[in-house]
């Protein structure tokens, strides 16, 4: 039996994979320029807790809703956690089942892997990048961490193989084994994801004339670390119609849009719901820069600053 | 009134006069490299079928996109002349002069809708191929031709770049019978009139016939070779709805340029005989009906380029039943992915490089089937005994694809899963131990046989520290 990972943790006790996705939804309220959020397709991995799902069914109103789910020993209980009738599961790994889905449709696909990147991965981002249309999103989330040191291996040289392993001759020239340490997997890893979606689009543009090519434009290039080191990335896939009515000037306004290789790292300060409660009275006049109380150290201040409007207030009871 | 020796027009301006002006080179081809260089590149028997494809072209021309029934192409190949007659609709006295004879094809050349003929090479190439002395007779209800030429001589005068009529008529009326054009090679290559001598020859080239032309052919164009008919041989996959392939349609429109429609399929299929299964096994490229690329297994239709990444595994002999079909088709031939002998694709072609990563999208499913087909062949017990798919498989029907019920994407049949109450998959193990402890563990089992020890504290062990 695969182990996935919701047999390991609950996802919705990983703050920072909370922020995300709201981040995520947020931002995706903006396809709306593109056209009517009702009228998108929404494809994720579920798992048991469908949390995107909730999600973006309840902010966004997308009600054609498809999760890819490969434990197929745990069809059952899947199928019992399933929150809304709008959401269609289908049966497998996401590599069989993605060239199997219509594609007519604007689409809001989230690949959320629990497993680091390889070639098999990104062959799905190619497939994806090959078939949706213009407007649509496309997220990639792989875990993205160097591994723990090791005293006895040369950490570098095993680092880089270990990525050669997974994803071969896509790795981009010049890159070494120490260019992998701390948050340099994630770095390398959306190189060559970002790589993988634009070769696809530009093969896939190559007949299309000027104002019908369709380009990558990120929105998302997120590190955070609820456990291990995970990298996000994603953006919008747009010809230049669609790019005038959605484009980067759009998104400026989002403190984490990230539309180049410079990450947004989401952190999650360390705070009781009664700190929680007296920041945000005070919050969004003190943003970002929170210099009050001092008996709270800095640090937590300021992310919490950072990330209020996301922050998840976990209780013992769930809502 | 036929008027002889009207030159017809010159491709090449006359070189520059070296007494004139000393700072011009003369970069003047001969016309011995250009007949060498026209001819390397291109085999015999792709050469004669281009002298077909002119034909089909021509019958195309008359009759658009629709059946070509009543149409005829007979070839009479001996050890000493080559000779092509067609009904096809013949070369008017206009295009012979013009465009024709060129080399090359020339800008304002009128286009056939679909045609195969593209680059204004393919009826030169192959004179030139086969023999050094060519006679073209061509009618069409308004006009008639004759061109007579000795490769030989015309090959000695350097700046002469036209052939002449030996026979012109214009604003004459033809039969509709008499309508067509015969073309009358002799003085074959020494070794082209080996090759035709040679009892094999015929077979060769009826077989490629069969392939490369099984679109005209199919459509009711009638090829005959020293009067046998070349057959088509329709492309077949597998029917049976559930195994039944994918098809997709896609269309690409340029401002200013012809649309390129790509209609592909792929599924199934199964070859008459064992042997031929790998070889039929693959993608088939079609561009304007002509067959560019015979059951591909390489990067070039998608499939592995190394060992360890990209979506489709190379081929393996589990890959024997699929069955891939891209039919490119344009009323301009200069947009369609292939080169120009059009025996290969050009996989720098914008088109193609798209089509290729819908071709890859069609084929995934297809090859998850064929691993899923494998390993059900490997779990069985019983050689003799065949699981569901491969049950499935084997009865479904192969039928022409163009009959068959396609549908958006290849999904296939997941097997259901084994009932619950089948005997578990075995392992045995073997092992040694040291002979008093085994008879102590005996004695403490209460046991007969060393089977059972194995067994019994296996089970111990199990029980214990794995089982829940």
């Amino acid at each position: 039996m695969k182990a996935s990972s919701f047999e390991k943790f609950d996802y919705a006790l990983r703050p920072a994979k909370n922020m995300e996705r709201k981040m995520f939804c947020e931002t995706l309220g903006r396809l709306s320029r593109v056209a009517p959020l009702s009228s998108y397709r929404y494809v994720g991995f579920g798992a048991i807790g469908f949390h995107d799902f909730c999600l973006f069914h309840q902010r966004l109103g997308i009600r054609d809703m498809c999760s890819i789910e490969e434990n197929t020993d745990a069809k059952k209980r899947v199928s019992f956690n399933i929150p809304y009738s709008c959401i269609k599961m289908r049966w497998g790994e996401s590599h069989d089942v993605l060239p199997t889905l219509p594609w007519t449709k604007r689409t809001i696909i989230w690949l959320d892997y629990d497993k680091p990147l390889n070639s098999r991965k990104l062959e799905d981002i190619a497939l994806v990048s090959g078939i949706l249309r213009s407007g649509s999103a496309l997220i990639v989330t792989v875990p993205a961490d160097p591994g723990e040191v090791d005293a006895n291996a040369d950490m570098a040289e095993k680092r880089l193989s270990d990525l050669r392993s997974r994803v071969g001759k896509n790795i981009p020239t010049g890159v070494t084994g120490k260019d992998l340490v701390q948050w340099g997997m994630a770095t390398v890893c959306r190189r060559i994801i970002v790589d993988q979606i634009e070769k696809t689009l530009n093969d896939r543009s190559a007949p299309l004339e000027e104002g019908k090519k369709l380009r990558y434009n990120q929105l998302f290039n997120f590190h955070y670390a609820d456990r291990t080191k995970m990298l996000s990335v994603g953006g919008l896939i747009v010809n230049a119609r669609d790019k005038a009515s959605l484009g980067p000037k759009h998104f400026k306004d989002l403190d984490y849009f990230r539309p180049e290789a410079e990450p947004y790292l989401i952190e999650t300060p360390i705070l009781t719901l009664r700190e929680i409660r007296y920041l945000d009275e005070r919050l969004p006049r003190l943003a970002p820069d929170v210099r009050h109380p001092k008996w709270i150290p800095e640090i937590e201040r300021k992310r919490y600053g950072k990330v209020y409007r996301y922050f998840p207030s976990f209780s013992e009871v769930e809502t | 009134m036929a008027k002889r020796h009207t030159p017809m027009k010159e491709p090449f301006a006359d070189p520059p006069d070296e007494g004139q002006d000393s700072l011009v080179i003369d970069a003047m081809p001969t016309k011995e490299l250009f007949i060498e260089m026209l001819t390397r590149d291109i085999a015999l028997i792709p050469a004669i079928i281009d002298l077909v494809d002119n034909s089909a072209d021509g019958a195309k021309r008359v009759k658009g996109e629709g059946s070509l029934k009543g149409f005829l192409v007979r070839l009479t190949i001996t050890s000493d002349q080559f000779k092509i007659t067609d009904n096809c609709g013949g070369i008017t006295v206009e295009t012979a002069r013009k465009y024709a004879f060129r080399f090359g094809r020339a800008s304002g050349a009128p286009s056939v809708k679909h045609s195969v003929g593209q680059f204004g090479v393919g009826m030169k190439r192959a004179i030139f191929k086969i023999g050094r002395q060519f006679r073209v007779e061509s009618t069409t209800d308004t006009s008639r031709f004759v061109v007579d030429v000795d490769v030989n001589a015309w090959a000695e005068q350097p700046k002469k770049w036209t052939f002449e009529f030996a026979e012109r008529d214009e604003d004459t009326t033809h039969s509709k019978d008499s309508v067509g054009t015969e073309i009358l090679i002799t003085a074959l290559h020494p070794d082209v009139a080996d090759v035709f001598g040679l009892e094999s020859f015929e077979g060769e080239l009826r077989n490629d016939m069969r392939t490369r032309l099984q679109d005209p052919i199919s459509r009711g164009l009638v090829v005959t070779v020293n009067g046998v008919p070349v057959d088509a041989e329709p492309m077949t996959m597998l029917s049976d709805p559930r195994l039944a392939p994918a098809y997709r349609k896609l269309t690409y429109n340029g401002t200013g340029a012809k649309t390129v429609t790509a209609k592909l399929y792929c599924g199934l299929g199964r070859s008459e005989s064992r042997s031929e299964e790998r070889a039929e096994a693959g993608w088939n490229v079609f561009c304007n009906g002509r067959l560019i690329l015979e059951a591909d297994k390489s990067p070039v239709t998608g499939w592995k380029e190394e060992v360890d990444s990209v979506s489709i595994p190379g081929f393996h002999g589990q890959y024997n039943y699929l069955r891939g079909i891209a039919y490119f088709d344009s009323d301009d031939p200069a947009r369609l992915p292939w080169n120009t002998t059009k025996t290969g694709l050009n996989t720098d072609s914008p088109i193609y490089r798209a089509v290729k990563l819908e071709m890859m999208r069609l084929m995934r499913p297809v090859v998850d089937f064929l691993n899923r087909l494998k390993e059900e062949r490997q779990a069985k017990d019983d050689p003799g005994e065949k699981g569901p798919l491969e049950e499935l498989v084997e009865s479904a029907k192969p039928e022409p694809v163009m009959s068959i019920d396609t549908r958006p994407v290849f999904e296939p049949p997941v097997p259901k899963p084994k009932s619950q109450n089948k005997e578990p998959k075995m392992q045995p193990i073997h092992y040694e131990a040291p002979a008093d402890q085994v008879y102590a563990v005996k004695k403490v089992l209460k046991v007969n046989s060393f089977r059972d020890v194995g067994l019994k504290t296996f089970k111990y062990f199990y029980d214990a520290e794995v089982n829940e």
